[in-house]
C-alpha cells in the first residue's frame, strides 16, 4: 500500500483534502474526507429517506444531505406514517420540513410523486404546498422538474407562473389536475426546454402553440389530452422537435373537429393515440422514422367520421420505416377502401410491431396485412397475443407471404383459457412454439422467436422435433 | 501502458503523473478529460508531458484505461459499454475508488465521475447507519445522547 501513502502526501499539498490517518491505509475512513460537493453528488443519488439517515453516521455528515441537488420525493417512502390519522397533511408537513432544509442553491431535479388519492378537505392544502414547492426550486434554477399527483377529477389548480420563465428548465413533466392557464400579456421563455410532458392537464390548445413555439430547443414533446372545444386548432410548431406523443383522450367524441398541425421539420418519431382528430404535417420533409398508432375502436366503426381523418394521417406519414400499431388490424383494412390502397405508398416500412392484434378484428379477410407489406417487411412483432387458433392462422398467413422476413417475435403472456395452471401453461406454450416452428415459410431463412410466461425459445434451436428453450423456473416453481 | 495504437492521425499526448510516471495516450483518449482539454488549449507546445499533478501513476493508468474504452466509438453497444463500467467499477478496491473519484473530480471526466459516484451510492443504500459506518471505518463521534436528537429530527428516516 505503499503508493497510497506516497500519493497522498503530494495530495495534501494540492488539495483541499485534510488526510489525518495517513499510517494505515486499510482502516482509514477516506469517504468522509472526500470533498462536500463529490460527497452531496453521492447523496444526491439516494432516496430522500437513506439521505437524510447519513446525518447520523458521524459529525462530518450532520448536514451534507441539505446539499443533496437531485430530490426524488414519494409520498409512498413515508408508508411509516400511513396509520396515522390524517396521514395526508402529516407527510405533506414531512416533506416540507425535508425541504425546507435542503439549502443547495442550484437544484437539478425536483420530483414529486402523489398516487394516493387524497380527500376533497385535503385538497386546498395539498395543492398549496405543491404550489410553495415548485415556487421555491423554480427559483433555485430548477433544472428538471416532475410532479405527478393522483388525479381525482377534482377541481384543477394553475401550475405557477415561475415554471414558465425557468430558463434553466430543460424537463418539464406534469401529471395531474393542473390546468396551464396564462395571461396574454405574460410571455412564455424557456429557452433551454428539451422535453416537456403534459399528461390530463388542461390546457388550452392555442397556449400548446404558444409554449411550443417559445421553446426553441424542445426535443421531445408528449399531451395527452382531455378534452377540446369542437373545432379547434392546435398548433404543434418546434423547430427541434425529434420525437412526438399525442393522446386525446375524453369520451365524447369531440376531437373530430378538432385540427393538429404539426409544424416539425425534424420530427423522426411519432406516436398518437385515443381519438382520432385531423392531423396535418405542415412542412412534411419526410423525415419520419417510426410511427405508434394507438386509436380507440370507435375510430374504425361502420360509418365513422374518422375514417376520413384516418386516410390523411396516413398518406403523412407514409414514409416511416417502422411502425407499431395497437389493437387493431383494422387499421389495414378499414371498410373504406381509399386506406387500404394507401399501404401501397409505405415504400420504407419494413418493420411492424401488433399489440395485441386479434382476428375478431377484421371480419372476412382472408389479407389480414396487405400483401404489398408483407412483400417487403424483415421484422414483425406480434405482442400480447391470446394464443387462439386464429393467432396460428395469422402466423402462417405472415409466414407464407413475408419473402424477406428475417425474425418475427410472438409474444404470449398468458393463455386465458387454460384457467392459470401453471403446467397447463407450461405444456400448451411448448406445443404451441412446436406448432409454431413447423409452420411453412417463405423466408427459409427467417429466424421465429417465441416468448411466454414460461418459455422462451427460437425456431434456429428447433432440430427434428425437439425444442431447446429457457425455463424460468423461478416462476415455475412457486 | 505506452498506446500502441499504430494510427498516424491521431496525435498523441504525454501525461505526467504526480510520481513521474509518463503515459503516451491518443489525443481523443486525453480529451475526455476536460482539464487536459482546457490545458492543451493553451500549451505551446502539444510534445512536452502534460502534468497531472494530484493523480499518482497507478490510478492515472485506471483513468486511461476508463477513457480508452470510452474513446472508441462504435465498437460496443451501448449495453456491452454499460457492461464493461460495471465489471470496471465492481474490480476496485475501496480505497483505489476514493482516489478515481478525487482524480475524475480533478480532471473532469464526467463519465468516471458519475460511474463512481454511483458506485459509492449503491454501497450506501440500503444499509443502515451502522452498517454504513463499519462498511467505510466512519467513526461515530456523536454522544448516544446527540445521535438519538438527530434521530428524532427527522424520525422516519430510520424506520426502515
Amino acid at each position: 500500500m505503499a503508493e497510497h501513502q506516497e500519493s497522498s502526501s503530494k495530495k495534501q499539498k494540492l488539495s483541499s483534502i485534510k488526510d489525518n490517518n495517513s499510517g494505515d491505509s486499510e482502516n482509514e475512513d477516506r469517504l468522509s474526507s472526500l470533498p462536500d460537493s463529490i460527497l452531496a453528488d453521492i447523496l444526491s443519488l439516494l432516496d430522500i429517506p437513506s439521505a437524510v439517515a447519513t446525518s447520523v453516521l458521524s459529525r462530518r455528515w450532520r448536514y451534507l444531505w441539505t446539499q443533496v441537488t437531485h430530490l426524488d420525493i414519494d409520498y409512498d417512502d413515508f408508508e411509516s406514517l400511513v396509520s396515522e390519522d390524517d396521514y395526508f397533511s402529516k407527510v405533506s408537513n414531512t416533506v416540507d420540513h425535508i425541504l425546507r432544509q435542503c439549502s443547495s442553491p442550484k437544484i437539478n431535479t425536483f420530483n414529486l410523486r402523489i398516487e394516493h388519492p387524497f380527500m376533497d378537505e385535503e385538497f386546498e392544502t395539498t395543492q398549496r404546498y405543491i404550489v410553495s414547492w415548485i415556487t421555491l426550486f423554480c427559483s433555485r434554477f430548477v433544472n428538471q422538474l416532475k410532479v405527478d399527483v393522483f388525479d381525482t377529477g377534482m377541481p384543477r389548480f394553475p401550475v405557477p407562473v415561475c415554471v414558465y420563465q425557468s430558463v434553466n428548465l430543460s424537463k418539464l413533466e406534469l401529471r395531474g389536475p393542473f390546468a396551464c392557464v396564462l395571461s396574454d400579456s405574460l410571455a412564455i421563455h424557456l429557452p433551454n426546454l428539451k422535453s416537456l410532458v403534459l399528461d390530463s392537464v388542461d390546457i388550452a390548445p392555442d397556449l400548446i402553440g404558444k409554449l411550443t413555439k417559445s421553446c426553441p430547443l424542445l426535443e421531445s414533446l408528449d399531451l395527452h389530452l382531455n378534452g377540446a372545444e369542437n373545432a379547434v386548432v392546435m398548433n404543434i410548431s418546434a423547430l427541434n422537435l425529434n420525437s412526438l406523443v399525442v393522446f386525446l383522450g375524453g369520451n365524447t367524441g369531440n376531437w373530430k373537429h378538432c385540427q393538429v398541425v404539426i409544424d416539425a421539420p425534424k420530427l423522426e418519431r411519432v406516436s398518437l393515440g385515443g381519438r382520432l382528430a385531423c392531423y396535418q404535417f405542415a412542412n412534411n420533409r419526410n423525415t419520419l422514422l417510426h410511427a405508434k398508432l394507438d386509436f380507440d375502436r370507435s375510430t374504425f366503426e361502420a360509418g365513422s367520421d374518422y375514417l376520413s381523418h384516418l386516410a390523411k394521417l396516413l398518406q403523412e406519414i407514409s414514409c416511416v420505416g417502422s411502425i407499431h400499431i395497437v389493437g387493431a388490424l383494422r387499421m389495414f383494412n378499414p371498410i373504406n377502401y381509399v386506406v387500404a390502397n394507401i399501404w401501397k405508398t409505405f415504400h420504407n416500412l419494413t418493420r411492424i410491431c401488433l399489440i395485441h392484434p386479434s382476428l375478431h378484428q377484421v371480419m372476412f379477410s382472408d389479407a389480414p396485412i396487405p400483401a404489398c407489406l408483407l412483400a417487403k417487411v424483415k421484422w414483425i412483432k406480434l405482442d400480447d397475443l391470446k394464443g387462439d387458433e386464429n393467432d396460428i392462422w395469422l402466423l402462417n398467413y405472415i409466414l407464407s407471404n413475408a419473402e424477406v422476413l428475417e425474425e418475427i417475435l410472438v409474444d404470449v403472456p398468458t393463455v386465458e383459457y387454460l384457467g392459470g395452471s401453471e403446467q397447463d401453461q407450461l405444456w400448451w406454450e411448448l406445443n404451441f412454439c412446436k406448432e409454431l416452428f413447423e409452420l411453412p415459410r417463405k423466408s427459409s431463412t427467417c429466424d421465429i422467436k417465441f416468448s411466454g410466461s414460461f418459455v422462451d425459445s427460437s425456431s434456429n434451436d428447433y432440430r427434428h422435433g425437439s425444442i431447446a428453450c429457457r425455463l424460468e423456473w423461478s416462476l415455475w416453481g412457486s | 501502458m505506452a498506446s500502441t495504437s499504430t494510427s498516424t492521425l491521431s496525435r498523441k499526448l504525454i501525461l505526467k503523473s504526480s510520481d513521474g510516471e509518463k503515459f503516451e495516450v491518443d489525443e481523443n483518449v486525453a480529451m475526455q478529460s476536460q482539464t487536459i482539454k482546457h490545458m492543451i488549449e493553451d500549451l505551446d507546445d502539444i510534445n512536452s508531458p502534460i502534468p497531472v499533478s494530484i493523480v499518482t501513476g497507478t490510478i492515472l493508468s485506471k483513468v486511461i484505461e476508463y477513457c480508452k474504452k470510452h474513446a472508441t466509438e462504435d465498437s460496443d453497444s451501448d449495453e456491452q459499454l454499460k457492461q464493461w463500467d460495471k465489471e470496471y467499477a465492481n474490480n476496485m478496491d475501496l480505497n483505489t475508488l476514493y482516489y478515481l473519484l478525487l482524480a475524475a473530480n480533478y480532471m473532469e471526466i464526467k463519465g468516471l465521475l458519475e460511474l463512481i459516484t454511483q458506485c459509492v451510492a449503491d454501497m450506501i443504500k440500503g444499509k443502515s447507519p451502522e452498517e454504513i459506518r463499519a462498511h467505510f471505518n466512519i467513526k461515530n463521534d456523536f454522544t448516544p445522547q446527540e445521535e438519538a436528537n438527530i434521530r428524532n429530527e427527522n424520525p422516519w428516516a430510520f424506520e426502515n
